[in-house]
């Protein structure tokens, strides 16, 4: 079972006590400037965003938990130049090192 | 051609060996990030603003436990000061690149910078949601039952906050164990 399955687990079986979960994700706030968020498959939130994302919409009539609230916790909007910054750094230390990784050079999250 | 960084002004450019090339947009990229940071609302350089003008403070102000408040904000002060990268230190890090580079010391200062700068980006999240989750209407404080996901440099942060404010560990991963005995801590709500 992923985080994901068993969180959705758990707030089911909360849902019988009438307790409600609050939960937070790593997820970056959708604005007017990013209206969506994507994760590849490999990310490690994109089970869990997958999972629940009807419940971090505005309107959360698809949200199948009536006992969970979801909140976004990433406010920044300068994690891509952060990442940008990372890549660019390996990409320095493998030059000065002699050593090559194809997954930075693509420009995946680091 | 050189790029010279004077405050936020770029004089001129700068081109050399593919090495001098990665190091000159790292400093473009961190200068850019940087003037980011000083134009927004969000994240003024000033530690004192950053905590009473953004986001952060929105939800600052909705914890009724006035001790759990102050102890909040002062600890992600602390961290907003640690981590702030000052211009100065962007100013050095271009000269000694144009000294004559030496693409590994620099690198080294470089990584320094941004590993300062990935820090302090981290805690406007960390800030913000733990402020948010001491909120009156969610309030840690209280019977809530509150499930954080994000990644291991966030949750240590959110550890030792929850420890200072006399929170207890019940259960934790160890090494490089990845799973959680769960029957250590049932039943998770009662």
């Amino acid at each position: 079972m992923n985080i994901a399955d068993f969180l959705a687990n758990l707030v089911s079986e909360v849902e019988e006590l009438d307790k409600t979960i609050d939960i937070f994700l790593g997820v970056p706030y959708v604005s007017a400037t990013l209206k969506r968020n994507e994760f590849l498959p490999t990310h490690y939130l994109h089970d869990i965003y997958q999972k629940f994302k009807p419940c971090l919409l505005y309107i959360k009539d698809d949200c199948p938990y009536p006992n969970l609230r979801v909140h976004y916790a990433d406010v920044r909007n300068l994690s891509d130049q952060v990442n940008d910054l990372n890549i660019y750094s390996y990409q320095l230390y493998s030059e000065v090192r002699g050593v090559t990784c194809k997954k930075y050079m693509m420009g995946q999250n680091v | 051609m050189q790029k010279i960084y004077d405050g936020a002004k770029r004089v001129k450019i700068y081109k050399g060996s593919k090495q001098e090339q990665y190091l000159n947009i790292m400093l473009d990229k961190l200068s850019d990030a940087m003037a980011n940071i000083h134009g927004r609302d969000l994240l003024p350089v000033n530690t004192d603003n950053i905590m009473h003008e953004s986001k952060i403070f929105k939800q600052l102000q909705y914890i009724e436990d006035v001790n759990i408040r102050d102890e909040i904000e002062d600890f992600f002060r602390d961290r907003f000061e640690e981590y702030t990268v000052t211009w100065d230190e962007l100013d050095f890090a271009a000269k000694i690149m144009l000294q004559g580079p030496n693409p590994t010391s620099v690198f080294l200062h470089m990584a320094n910078l941004i590993d300062k700068l990935s820090r302090y980006i981290m805690t406007v999240m960390d800030a913000y949601l733990m402020a948010r989750a001491f909120r009156s209407d969610l309030s840690l404080s209280s019977s809530s039952n509150i499930i954080i996901y994000a990644g291991d440099n966030h949750a240590v942060t959110y550890r030792q906050l929850l420890q200072t404010l006399g929170f207890e560990t019940i259960a934790e991963i160890r090494d490089w164990d990845q799973c959680l005995d769960l029957s250590t801590f049932q039943p998770f709500f009662s």
